[in-house]
């Protein structure tokens, strides 16, 4: 067995049991008659991963969920960048300590978040995401204060509340046709928000004490993306946002506490770490050419 | 309908093909603008599959792996008459337009700019 088909095989694994059974071999072998070796080709890999979720999807809810697995990574891959482009300039500001300086930093922040959105934005979530981003900047404006540290107070909370109005105004507005199999308009999202951004103020405040404390919001994402099965496009958007944090989570617990992170080495990683939950997600897409 | 299921389709309508064989008609078809992974092929054929537009017909064992052959059945054949009918509809309303505005332009001639007259 090469060295692709062995990767091929472990994307396989995203299947149904009963499915790569059946039909395993015969997509292995139909990838395999363009080309084998060593190397995978990523675009194969990848689509065959997105294909076995879809799959799984079908299986789960015997209805068509592909192109909504595909919806919600998408738009929680945007919203990260919109945090990140946000966050990174207002981490700038409060290091280098112009506080003078902050509101021209937090405005920037926000039109380069909406122009990278706009940029790439083709669905139905266009009018949540704007709204989401119109709040943000009215608040790091008006209500944050961004010569303080941002994640403890000023934009880093408000971004996080942000976040929990996200499914809400995505329940208002994303209006999916009645015949839609996923409906956002379920009251699950209603329910689960507020406890989730409990949690995250929690989270945050706590982070100065025990930084532990921060792996447990992971859970309760965990634990909504399991039972809100029948909302896959935000469960998934809010398990890339889950990965990404999760992996922050890990650089606070090996870090000396907060204060012992040089901005340098943060930035760094974080960029690694943002290109661990994002990348995949751009190859994946960059295969598809041509979409309905 | 997508154009990977649309050309999925008209893969087909030679005959039976396997899955690598749909890849590249679909390609060549769609002169390079639709080149399917396995992973979306595979996707469309079980959703065609459950739709009654394509069906398997038989299989043969290469290099020790299953080969199935897929065909279309007469859903299948009505579908993308349709969906072709469509498509040829919107283009023609295109060109309407197009020569509407042409003809339009030619009847009015462009106005000097304030500016410069």
């Amino acid at each position: 067995m090469s060295g692709a088909e062995r990767s091929y095989r472990f994307a396989l694994l995203a299947f149904p049991k009963p499915y790569r059974e059946e039909r395993g071999d015969e997509v292995i072998a139909t990838i395999l008659e363009g080309g084998d070796g060593w190397c995978p080709r990523l675009r194969e890999f990848f689509g065959l991963f997105w294909a076995g979720i879809g799959q799984r999807s079908l299986a789960a809810g015997g209805v068509k969920t592909a192109g909504s697995v595909r919806a919600g990574i998408r738009l929680g891959a945007y919203f990260l960048l919109w945090l990140e482009a946000n966050s990174a300039m207002a981490s700038l500001v409060h290091f280098h300590g112009h506080a003078g300086h902050g509101l021209v930093f937090s405005v920037g922040a926000v039109v380069i978040g909406i122009a990278v959105l706009l940029s790439l934005n083709r669905g139905w979530w266009a009018a949540p995401i704007t709204l989401v981003l119109v709040w943000e900047l009215a608040s790091t404006t008006f209500l944050g204060g961004s010569s303080r540290w941002p994640w403890h107070a000023g934009s880093g909370y408000v971004a996080h509340w942000t976040i929990v109005l996200l499914p809400a105004l995505l329940c208002l507005l994303a209006r999916p046709h009645k015949n839609e199999p996923r409906d956002l308009r379920s009251p699950m999202w209603a329910i689960a928000a507020p406890a989730l951004g409990a949690l995250m103020g929690w989270q945050w405040s706590a982070l100065y004490t025990n930084p532990w404390v921060g792996l447990l919001y992971v859970a309760l994402i965990v634990a909504w993306l399991i039972l809100g099965w029948r909302d896959l496009r935000l469960s998934i958007a809010l398990a890339t946002l889950a990965t990404y944090w999760g992996l922050w989570n890990a650089l606070v617990l090996t870090a000396n506490g907060i204060a012992g992170l040089r901005f340098g080495a943060f930035a760094v990683i974080e960029l690694v770490f943002l290109l661990i939950a994002v990348v995949p997600i751009a190859i994946g897409f960059g295969g598809r050419r041509i979409r309905a | 309908m997508r154009a990977p299921t649309f050309f999925t389709l008209a893969a087909l309508l030679d005959g039976p093909l396997h899955g690598y064989g749909i890849i590249k008609r679909a390609e060549q078809l769609s002169e390079g603008a639709v080149h399917m992974t396995a992973g979306t092929l595979y996707g469309a054929l079980d959703r065609l599959s459950r739709e009654g537009l394509v069906i398997e017909e038989g299989q043969e064992i290469v290099a020790g792996r299953a080969r199935r052959y897929y065909r279309l059945t007469d859903e299948g054949h009505s579908a993308l008459d349709a969906e072709a009918e469509r498509m040829s509809k919107a283009a023609a309303v295109v060109q309407r337009t197009k020569g509407v505005a042409a003809s339009t332009a030619r009847r009015r001639p462009a106005k000097a700019h304030p500016r410069l007259a």
